[in-house]
């Protein structure tokens, strides 16, 4: 229990702090998915001796309950359900439960005693770490993007407003998911007259936005813009288009 | 009788091949992604060299119960990394998108049961997405790795739980080993019910429930409120996280306190009536006061049920085929696989009346096993479930619960006795086998055979990663579109842009943005406007793939000869006064309707 005492602020304060993301999964797990289903069912077994099997599986499922209620409790405290909230809740429970353990459980220790493990040997080592490298070379080839020639290729074409410029100025962007490298011409008509041309070519997932406006018209009215893609290798066809309207600003 | 051999000595290797099985599966997976075209005889190698070890070594005599343990462990966790290498890190299963726009939106405000457009009941029941939400907060963790982390973790406390609660009955590690292995062989194991969603989580406490129970009638009279700690936190969970869940322990709870009465003829301890009616309570007030839309989201499913049970046994309308999906385009499960899954539920069916008549004769004194019993004969009555169309999910759901009665009454058969010609290590080999046909049988039968395999949604090129249409539409709205905007498209454009993209997406018939998408043209009466203004959809996403319509498949790269749909369809926005189209990828489009009047 003073292991669990001290280890619980430790766990949570060291999740909070650390810098990635997989290091904060490190200490926050046992704080989470283990911790305070350890300490509920220390505190509700402390007069009963309960074997390593069981007390294991109830640790990780009651604190997945805790987990579950517990959101359900943040719901309602001041601050909502942050971070910082979580580590104060469940350092609650585990402290709190931890300390329940102690008073009842009379100088008995209710956690099990762990089965004494036989060391392996250099083939029974090698399996093991054999079977840790093939998991993880799994996940890893699992979250590696791998490329597919025969997935088709597209580029996106859109046009939005610049949200500080209460309409005046849009931001036409382009962004390639082709296969190959691939030139593109982008023409913008605002109103009937002016043409703003453009020639660029894209890699694979590059992307490029350009800022329009404002527009030359009187103050307040609405002026059409059409964005126009062609592909540099196939410039007869329009390859995209969209649209959008510019507000001429107010004259200040 | 042989000593137990050391755990760790006959665990090292078979962790080995599960690691190698694992990487196998990875393998297959990714010849997917790359579209190409492996065979999916490499899938079904990987799962084999994970889960048949395992199951030669349950098998045996000599194994003591802390290895059947670590054995069953080791067979879940295995089991669900091959749901993880098909597609991390991006959710790919039509509930996934939506419990991670759940979670997203907890951490984004703070608080629970915000809105959720696609399946309203969701935010009612926030269990999962409240335990994910912890880990995403206090790491910084996406919702894709959090989840996966507590669904691991679930998974990994249902395994043990499962094989502590059929020793208990059984009396025998053995049988408990075995029963766990034919567990995994149910329909849902390998992939949808590994899926971040709900019942992923509350299933796995429903089975710790039940451990607890079963724990709680060996031991002494003084010990009943030990148990009742975790008897009551486990239940309690369960009502907040998933409505059918709680339904289904309460009844199961009901059901063994018949049993239990039955047996003893008095409802006085041991007898778990208390705990069935803390559990419907508790899940009849949670309905009242927090999710009464549980009614509205349940009762057509069910009704559905029912109705489709009637008109099909009627012959009003044809039965379901089996293993066929909903559109023309989907590849037939080839004769192979077909005959697998049948001859998979033909071995459960064949050993069903054997463990019946053991269990009859040796065990009918004890609650769980009559509980089990009936479990079993249920599972094979929700099979007929599959012949009529809207009852299927139903019996599909039912399976999951009943097929824990199913395993302990097959494991209960005493197969792994049998010693062919006097040859035990022939017998144990045999049903591994068997039970390995039981595994794959199972998950060909739980889900279609074109999507075993993964398909990519981001691919490299150049160096570079380009995404497929639906994810780049999901990133391009996240990064362009403020996050209270709204967006009405195809169900599998709609679930990408809730997550990834974390905006408010409607899709399908409630509301009815299915016929505004697919219709030709728009009414005369002109109902698809304001309907539109009413739910305050701004922006509207055609898709002109025939597999946006699809929750399953609809989320990846497109290839040549693709299904499309009529033009007029996506083209007719752009006649709306007012409409313009203010995105394009060519298959996908957003029109922007204008501000709410």
């Amino acid at each position: 229990m003073r292991r669990l005492a001290w280890g619980a602020p430790f766990c949570a304060i060291a999740a909070l702090l650390a810098p990635w993301e997989l290091v904060s999964l490190i200490f926050a797990a046992p704080l989470a998915l283990v911790m305070p289903g350890y300490a509920i069912v220390s505190a509700a077994f402390a007069r009963r001796e309960l074997d390593p099997a069981r007390f294991a599986v109830l640790s990780v499922a009651l604190s997945l309950a805790t987990l579950a209620l517990g959101s359900v409790v943040l719901n309602y405290v001041p601050g909502g359900i942050r971070g910082v909230s979580w580590a104060v809740l469940l350092l609650l429970v585990v402290l709190g439960s931890a300390r329940t353990a102690a008073l009842r459980r009379d100088g008995k220790s209710a956690a099990p005693r762990g089965s004494r493990i036989r060391r392996l040997n250099h083939v029974e080592l090698g399996m093991a770490l054999g079977a840790l490298s093939a998991t993880i070379a799994a996940l890893v080839l699992a979250s590696t993007t791998l490329p597919a020639k025969d997935a088709l290729g597209f580029t996106e074409l859109w046009i939005v407003p610049v949200p500080e410029s209460g309409g005046s100025e849009a931001r036409i962007g382009v962004r390639s998911e082709e296969q190959a490298a691939t030139e593109f011409d982008l023409g913008v008509r605002i109103d009937k007259g002016r043409l703003i041309r453009r020639s660029f070519r894209l890699a694979p997932g590059e992307s490029r936005v350009f800022t329009i406006g404002p527009p030359v018209a009187s103050a307040g009215s609405a002026v059409p813009v059409v964005a126009t893609l062609l592909l540099d290798s196939d410039p007869r066809h329009v390859y995209r288009r969209v649209s959008g309207s510019l507000v001429a600003p107010e004259a200040r | 009788m042989a000593r137990p051999r050391p755990t760790v000595r006959a665990l090292a290797p078979i962790a080995l091949c599960a690691g190698l099985g694992l990487l196998l599966c990875a393998y297959a997976n990714s010849l997917s992604r790359q579209l190409l075209d492996p065979n999916s005889l490499l899938l079904w190698a990987g799962v084999l060299l994970i889960a048949l070890p395992i199951f030669y070594r349950l098998t045996s005599r000599d194994a003591s119960p802390g290895e059947r343990l670590a054995l069953v462990c080791l067979l879940g966790l295995s089991l669900y990394g091959v749901k993880l290498v098909r597609d991390a890190p991006l959710f790919a299963f039509s509930d996934e998108p939506i419990h991670a726009f759940n979670a997203d939106q907890i951490v984004a405000y703070h608080h629970l049961f915000r809105f959720n457009p696609i399946l309203p009941v969701t935010p009612s029941y926030p269990g999962l997405e409240g335990a994910t939400s912890a880990l995403m907060t206090i790491t910084g963790l996406s919702s894709y790795w959090a989840g996966a982390v507590i669904v691991g973790a679930a998974r990994l406390s249902m395994m043990a739980a499962l094989f502590l609660l059929f020793r208990r009955v059984s009396d025998s590690a053995r049988t408990a080993g075995i029963a766990v292995a034919i567990y995994a062989g149910n329909f849902n194991f390998l992939y949808w019910g590994a899926q971040f969603s709900y019942e992923s989580l509350s299933l796995p406490i429903f089975v710790v429930v039940l451990m607890a129970i079963a724990e709680r009638d060996t031991a002494p009279r003084e010990w009943a409120r030990t148990w009742a700690v975790p008897i009551v936190l486990g239940i309690s969970a369960i009502v907040v996280t998933h409505h059918l869940t709680s339904y289904a322990l309460a009844a199961f709870l009901a059901g063994l306190a018949l049993a239990y009465w039955l047996v003893r003829r008095n409802w006085s301890w041991p007898n778990p009536w208390r705990y069935a009616a803390f559990t419907a309570v508790l899940a009849f007030a949670w309905l009242l006061v927090v999710a009464n839309s549980t009614i509205g989201y349940l009762s057509p499913v069910l009704g559905g049920a029912f109705e489709a049970i009637f008109n099909t046994a009627s012959g009003e309308a044809p039965p379901r085929g089996l293993f066929q999906g909903k559109g023309t385009e989907i590849p037939p499960t080839p004769i192979l696989a077909r005959s697998m899954a049948l001859l998979a539920v033909g071995l459960l069916a064949a050993a069903l009346p054997f463990g019946l008549w053991r269990l009859w004769k040796h065990s009918r004194n004890q609650p769980f096993v009559l509980i089990f019993g009936v479990a079993a004969i249920a599972f094979f009555v929700t099979l007929g479930l599959r012949l009529a169309p809207a009852a299927w999910e139903t019996g599909n759901r039912a399976g999951e619960f009943l097929f824990i009665g199913l395993a302990f009454v097959v494991a209960s058969a005493g197969a792994q006795n049998w010693a062919l010609r006097n040859r035990p290590r022939l017998g144990r080999a045999a049903i591994s086998a068997a039970l390995g046909v039981v595994l794959v049988g199972g998950a060909i039968a739980g889900w279609p055979w074109d999507l075993q395999l993964a398909s990519p949604l981001r691919a490299r090129a150049e160096g570079r990663t380009i995404s497929s249409p639906p994810l780049a539409l999901a990133d391009w709205a996240r990064e362009n579109i403020p996050g209270d905007e709204r967006f009405g498209s195809n169900i599998a454009d709609a679930r990408l842009l809730m997550a990834p993209g974390e905006r408010i997406a409607f899709a399908g018939k409630n509301p009815d943005i299915q016929d505004i998408l697919l219709e030709l043209a728009f009414s005369k009466e002109g109902w698809e406007m304001p309907l539109l203004r009413e739910n305050g959809v701004r922006y509207v996403v055609t898709d002109s793939r025939d597999i946006a319509s699809d929750s399953t498949r609809g989320y990846t790269f497109s290839e040549d000869g693709e299904v499309t749909i009529p033009r007029q369809a996506t083209l007719k926005f752009a006649e709306l006064p007012g409409a313009t189209r203010i995105y394009s990828n060519g298959e996908v489009s957003v029109y922007d309707l204008g501000a709410q009047p």
